[in-house]
């Protein structure tokens, strides 16, 4: 009987802890949301927020200053990866934005889960549209 | 700056009417009745032609003025800083670096007291840190107070900062100086403090803003003052003199001179504003000496005594700074304090007098110590093998004459905590080695940021301080097993896997030139057949010869050059055990890319540069390019990791913990005359090398030059466990390389190894009567 609970209690947990890939969005409305995985670093995701608002707001120059620092905190995280790939991408480099994308999908664990399916689309699409920047 | 012109015409007529009036009267004089009279044409006409002359004079002093007072009036240095330290909670620091890098800032410890800018408190673990203002490339910082607590080596809380993040002003490191090495930082007046102005003009010109270049009420009164009290106390020259004086003369002391000055400031006065004249002043003004550097100017001052920005100035270093314009020799703080004190006091009372403080603040100020830094906030050639890398970096985008004059602000990236641990971990090597074996080693070698490729430490030779030979850069020394890894890589490439099996045996290779290579293993023994794990980890030379010629020695240079290797190399099979030279800076760029898991990063030495005045000019961004796949990095990695756990890197255990699963590669060059080690953490990577200079033989393996440096270097920093993601394409498989199949976990002839899912073997196996142990890779190495 208990570990049966037990079994219920963690299925349930894990859908909780699922978020799929929205499927009504596409790569292009992904590209320009903000990424929310955390880097494991409090202060470089502080830093994450403030490059990808920089972003939006067309400030790309502050968005990957802002993204690079984060990056010397938290050197492993594919959400900064591809935040600046989606940066370059919106400054029409695509060869740069592509490179960072594929830095991302690298630091991403085999299977990933959660926010990290999502950083996994993203730069995909990074890649893919980059082709024809 | 905009000019105030005037038009100078009805000046000019004046003087020429008089002349004509006198030259028309003078026959009139000339009369032979008078005797005495008939050299008066005589000196009428010397009268004109010295009247003819002195107006020249005016006119030639006039366009001096103007022409060195319009437009550039300084040659700026360009200003060169370390990385700022970053501090949020969960940073990796120890009390001992941050201690360090807070010594660097010239930051105060201060005892029972709220920390002002540029000092702190301390108390078991919990530091209170007040930071200087700084203008970063994202703009103006100002300083904050922040609480934090030091546990187990990390920031385990932190207060105060704005957004959870501070970081303390980056130290100054260098600069780059016009050949009379004069420096400063430019001012604007409205960047000025106000008090500052005031005590400036109460104490050197009061008339400032009411004379029109020189003052005969302030020669008066310095002439009474100096009468009463017997000596010479007071000057009567105004600012725009003392401007002149600096600016367009020399400090000869003569009437002429005087004189030529008293002219040039009324012109001075005549052309140009106030306000424009202060300026000058301000930015113009000597204040002190820095080896071969003069200090001039208000803004260099106030960092060079003070370590702060101008505006953040109290007023008792206010009246300190304009103390010292009287005689910053006479009035140096730091090798004259109890003099100087008396004069910044003396400063005080004037501006007590002058009513530009009152009665309780001047009680209050003039309690102040002195509050200067102990030593300026940089010595130059500190760092100059990093500082001579950066400069061929800058050197590339800018123009000599620029990086000399325009005040560039260039912020770099090096790692003030881990170049002083790297130079002293060299130094007491070599110390070390030299003893023991009496031979006269040189070391050099390049740390960097395993990710991003920034530069955080060089060292260029055992003279750290000694700007000669780079070694770092320019020393280009046979690399021997360090070219190993590209062998192996080329090999995976190709299919290869960590537990195919070479041949460790003897090969001659005769060239088209009828030359024969034969090479030898370090020991003088072969192996017989090894696993290429085994074969890597223990740097097997005859298994690495038979390798690269099996896999193509085009494609052994091929991977070189796509690890970053950007010379002509050599085709021949020599190459795998590395017959190339290459310096240190070029072994990084190469290991760069296998430690950052088959991205291409350039080194980069520069972050960003600002202009003089604080503009954002141009930002070094990150570059990245994949040049080898996600899964034979990881393989390649995981070897290197063997070679540190269990080959010939192990020593490295000695300083580091194994947890932290560091990769490396040990090198040593044809008869030892030159060892390397070339390794990196999880957020480092470091590549070191001795020998001598003139190539003689060393007793020295790779191990026991180089290595011990690396290790040392990294064991006084905060590390980050080497842990590269696993692809999707990597599994872990128990395999029997003998039999090349897979058999069950733990069985005694297996290696348990991340194989690419391609070059799975099929075949399975039992254990066969081997027995199980904890890992198979123990019964290669024995």
């Amino acid at each position: 009987m208990r570990a049966i609970l037990i079994f219920c209690l963690t299925v349930f947990a894990s859908a909780c802890a699922y978020q799929p890939v929205p499927s009504d969005m596409s790569g292009e409305q992904l590209v320009e949301s903000e990424t929310s995985l955390s880097t494991g670093v409090a202060a470089a995701d502080l830093l994450l927020q403030q490059g990808e608002r920089a972003r939006m707001k067309g400030d790309y120059q502050t968005a990957a200053s802002n993204l690079e620092r984060g990056l010397r905190l938290a050197p492993r995280s594919a959400a900064l990866y591809l935040a600046l790939a989606k940066t370059r991408l919106a400054m029409g480099d695509g060869h740069r934005a592509k490179q960072m994308a594929k830095k991302a999908l690298s630091l991403l664990p085999a299977e990933p889960r959660g926010e990290e399916r999502r950083v996994q689309a993203e730069a995909r699409f990074v890649i893919e549209r980059a082709a024809g920047v | 700056m905009p000019a105030k012109r005037k038009t100078s015409g009805a000046k000019k007529k004046s003087p020429a009417k008089a002349r004509k009036k006198t030259a028309k009267k003078s026959p009139k004089r000339n009369s032979p009745k008078k005797g005495g009279r008939k050299f008066l044409p005589l000196f009428i006409k010397l009268g004109f032609v010295a009247g003819l002359i002195g107006l020249l004079g005016v006119m030639y002093l006039d366009a001096v003025i103007t022409n060195h007072f319009e437009g550039k009036r300084w040659a700026i240095p360009a200003k060169v800083y370390a990385r700022p330290l970053e501090l949020y909670e969960g940073l990796a620091i120890s009390e001992q670096q941050l201690a360090f890098e807070l010594s660097q800032l010239n930051y105060r410890h201060v005892f029972d007291q709220q920390p002002e800018p540029g000092s702190f408190s301390a108390s078991g673990g919990r530091y209170r840190i007040h930071s200087r203002g700084f203008d970063f490339w994202e703009g103006a910082e100002s300083g904050q107070l922040v609480e934090l607590e030091l546990s187990r080596g990390r920031i385990s809380q932190m207060r105060g900062a704005s957004d959870g993040i501070a970081r303390l002003e980056p130290a100054l490191i260098g600069g780059i100086y016009p050949a009379h090495n004069e420096d400063r930082v430019l001012v604007k007046l409205d960047q000025v403090p106000q008090q500052l102005v005031q005590a400036l003009l109460a104490v050197e010109d009061r008339d400032f803003f009411e004379h029109f270049g020189i003052s005969f009420k302030g020669i008066a009164r310095a002439l009474f003052t100096n009468v009463v009290s017997g000596s010479v106390k007071q000057g009567g020259s105004t600012l725009t003199q003392q401007l002149v004086k600096n600016f367009y003369l020399t400090s000869e002391r003569s009437l002429s001179r005087k004189a030529i000055e008293a002219i040039m400031a009324v012109l001075l006065e005549f052309h140009y504003d106030k306000p424009e004249i202060l300026e000058a002043y301000l930015n113009e003004v000597y204040l002190g000496q820095a080896g071969k550097r003069g200090i001039h100017g208000v803004g260099l001052a106030s960092l060079f005594y003070f370590g702060q920005p101008l505006r953040e100035l109290k007023t008792h270093q206010i009246a300190l700074l304009v103390g010292i314009i009287k005689g910053p020799s006479l009035y140096d703080p730091r090798r004259n304090p109890e003099r100087t004190l008396k004069r910044r006091n003396q400063v005080l009372q004037i501006m007590l007098q002058q009513g530009v403080l009152d009665q309780r603040v001047y009680d209050q100020v003039v309690q102040q110590p002195l509050s200067v830094i102990r030593k300026p906030l940089y010595e130059d050639a500190r760092y100059p093998a990093f500082l001579d890398l950066m400069k061929r970096q800058l050197r590339q985008d800018y123009r000599d004459e620029d990086l000399r004059s325009e005040g560039l602000r260039i912020f770099t990236t090096l790692d003030p905590w881990l170049q002083e641990r790297f130079e002293k971990s060299l130094q007491s090597r070599l110390d070390t080695l030299q003893q023991a074996g009496g031979l006269n080693y040189e070391g050099a070698g390049i740390f960097t940021s395993s990710s991003t490729g920034e530069v955080s430490a060089v060292v260029g030779g055992r003279s750290v301080r000694y700007e000669g030979f780079n070694r770092a850069l320019d020393a280009y020394r046979p690399i021997g097993s360090l070219a190993k890894p590209a062998v192996y890589l080329a090999a995976l490439e190709q299919g290869y896997h960590l537990a195919s099996i070479l041949q460790d045996e003897p090969l001659e290779y005769i060239s088209q030139t009828g030359d024969v290579w034969s090479p030898q293993n370090f020991e003088r023994e072969s192996h017989g057949e090894v696993p290429l794990l085994v074969a890597l980890a223990h740097s097997y030379n005859q298994a690495t010869a038979r390798l690269a010629l099996d896999v193509g020695i085009e494609n052994v240079v091929d991977v070189m050059q796509r690890l970053g290797v950007n010379k002509k190399l050599p085709h021949l099979p020599s190459l795998s055990l590395g017959a190339v030279s290459l310096s240190p800076y070029e072994v990084a760029q190469m290991y760069q890319t296998i430690a950052a898991e088959g991205f291409a990063t350039p080194l980069r030495t520069i972050r960003s540069v600002l202009t003089a005045s604080g503009d954002p000019l141009q930002r070094y961004e990150l570059e990245i390019e994949q040049r080898f796949s996600a899964a034979d990095m990881y393989l390649l990695t995981h070897a290197l990791q063997e070679t540190v756990r269990s080959g010939t890197g192990k020593s490295v255990m000695h300083w580091l913990n194994k947890d932290l699963n560091l990769a490396g590669k040990t090198g040593t060059s044809d008869e030892q005359r030159d060892s390397w080690f070339a390794g990196f953490s999880g957020n480092y990577l470091g590549v070191v090398w001795v020998g001598i200079d003139d190539n003689k033989k060393t007793p020295l393996t790779g191990a026991t030059g180089a290595l011990p440096i690396w290790a040392q270097t990294l064991s006084h920093q905060p590390l980050v466990a080497l842990q590269p993601q696993q692809p999707e394409t990597v599994q872990w498989h128990w395999v029997d390389p003998q039999q090349q199949a897979r058999t069950p976990s733990h069985c005694k002839n297996s290696l348990h190894i991340p194989m690419r899912e391609d070059t799975v073997p099929a075949d399975k196996v039992s254990c066969n009567g081997a027995g199980r142990v904890l890992n198979g890779f123990k019964k290669w190495i024995d």
